[in-house]
């Protein structure tokens, strides 16, 4: 039997089985996280990042002023949680990120506030892109604001050096509206082609000035373009909010339903760039400070050294930073000596992508002391 | 601010990050030691080992021999 295709059956293959819809074609989605669902950092507490810094895992967070909004993981299906919310998500989805303007902020020319996804090279580098060979991909998003208008967005290499500029319409304020951008693949520019760095990122325009706003949309240009000048920004309006969830960036010219992963996949691709050791209750922003059961992180050696104990979760992206707790939290840069009711000093801290390795203290450790207490390691991008 | 970190061989192996106590190795694929870099061309101070401020030319020939 040859290969078949038709309007009820879709794709039927020479043995038989069948393929009706594309969501059952897996890994197409390119972004990690999309639909919101994994909050390492915040379990859904409200948060305001500092530039730099993540919200829900792998979406960073950029910005020129602190203190002019809120982030948050919402929950539009258990009650009980403190992140609900009802009509949080889209039918089809649980999770969102909401952000909330603080104030009715005056946006100045070379101010920046975006919300970005960095993706990683070895996840992007069949796009061939800064080549003639350069692959179409679509961008497809669930948005929903309490403001109607023209917002932007943009795809941007990871040098800051080139972007795409796109805008989306919100045509009825607090309804869920689904957007589809079609990309065309850039064939200049500079892009990496394959490997652990960045590829580019997804920018969504919160509110950038006009240094960071291309003067159009819907081509590539040489700049550091975060979204479109003259859109709409809800830093504008005290209160005013913006929810995103079910992004999905994939490779060809038409949207497809976004792609569903199981929960501890999901959570997996995270940790290959963030991942914490706690209690064994939930993390909620801050290490707890009450609690006995965190684990061993490393025992003691000659020296007043100790050797980590930690192995990853997921092998990291790269050698992460790591920060260290005492089982009591608090200040980083401590861990607990169990063996003598001591909390002494880390003055070295080393790992790989695979764990904590080689510890160092300013105080006295005894060889063979058992060192506990709670662990960060970022190797984001 | 930051802070050169040796190990129990004397050599340094890490950067400490003051405002928050992180231990950021060195390698270049780490975003952190690629701002920290940064930062350091942008004159950010930078203490030894044993808690003094580099001088800027100690700190040049530093950056000079890392990867």
């Amino acid at each position: 039997m040859a290969l078949t295709y038709d309007g009820t059956a879709g794709i039927t293959f020479n043995d038989g089985s069948q393929l009706n819809t594309a969501s059952q074609i897996g890994m197409r989605n390119r972004i990690i996280n999309g639909n919101m669902a994994i909050d390492q950092r915040y379990s859904g507490a409200s948060a305001s990042p500092t530039n730099g810094q993540y919200t829900v895992d792998r979406w960073v967070y950029g910005i020129s002023q602190s203190g002019k909004l809120n982030v948050q993981q919402m929950n539009s299906a258990n009650s009980s949680l403190s992140n609900y919310e009802a009509n949080s998500a889209p039918v089809g989805f649980t999770n969102s990120l909401k952000l909330t303007s603080n104030s009715a902020y005056t946006i100045t020319s070379t101010d920046y506030f975006y919300l970005a996804q960095p993706i990683e090279a070895g996840n992007m580098y069949d796009m061939a892109w800064g080549t003639s060979a350069a692959a179409t991909v679509t961008l497809s998003f669930w948005t929903k604001s309490s403001l109607t208008g023209t917002f932007s967005g943009s795809i941007r290499n990871y040098y800051n050096s080139r972007a795409y500029s796109f805008t989306y319409t919100i045509n009825s304020a607090n309804t869920w509206q689904y957007v589809t951008i079609t990309i065309p693949g850039d064939t200049g520019g500079t892009w990496v082609s394959g490997g652990t760095g960045g590829y580019c990122y997804v920018n969504f325009n919160i509110g950038n000035g006009s240094t960071y706003l291309a003067p159009s949309a819907g081509s590539w240009q040489s700049g550091n373009y975060q979204g479109v000048q003259g859109t709409t920004s809800i830093l504008s309006t005290n209160s005013a909010t913006l929810y995103f969830t079910g992004i999905q960036l994939e490779k060809g010219a038409a949207a497809t339903p976004f792609e569903y992963r199981h929960y501890g996949t999901e959570l997996s691709l995270c940790q290959r760039y963030y991942q914490y050791y706690s209690y064994s209750t939930a993390y909620t922003g801050t290490f707890p400070t009450t609690g006995n059961n965190s684990g061993v992180v490393a025992l003691g050696g000659a020296a007043n050294s100790g050797r980590g104990i930690r192995s990853f979760k997921v092998q990291m992206r790269a050698s992460p930073t790591f920060l260290l707790y005492g089982n009591t939290g608090g200040t980083s840069g401590f861990l607990s000596d169990i063996s003598n009711s001591t909390t002494p000093a880390v003055s070295y801290a080393e790992g790989s992508q695979d764990g904590l390795t080689s510890i160092n203290f300013s105080n006295t450790i005894g060889v063979g002391d058992v060192l506990t207490g709670q662990v960060s390691a970022s190797a984001e991008l | 601010m930051y802070q050169q970190c040796i190990n129990e061989h004397n050599v340094i192996g890490c950067i400490k990050r003051l405002t928050d106590n992180a231990f950021i190795p060195i390698h270049l694929d780490n975003t952190d030691y690629q701002q920290f870099k940064i930062d350091l061309a942008n004159g950010v101070e930078l203490k030894d080992a044993t808690g003094n401020v580099m001088t800027s030319q100690a700190v040049t020939e530093f950056l000079q021999g890392l990867q």
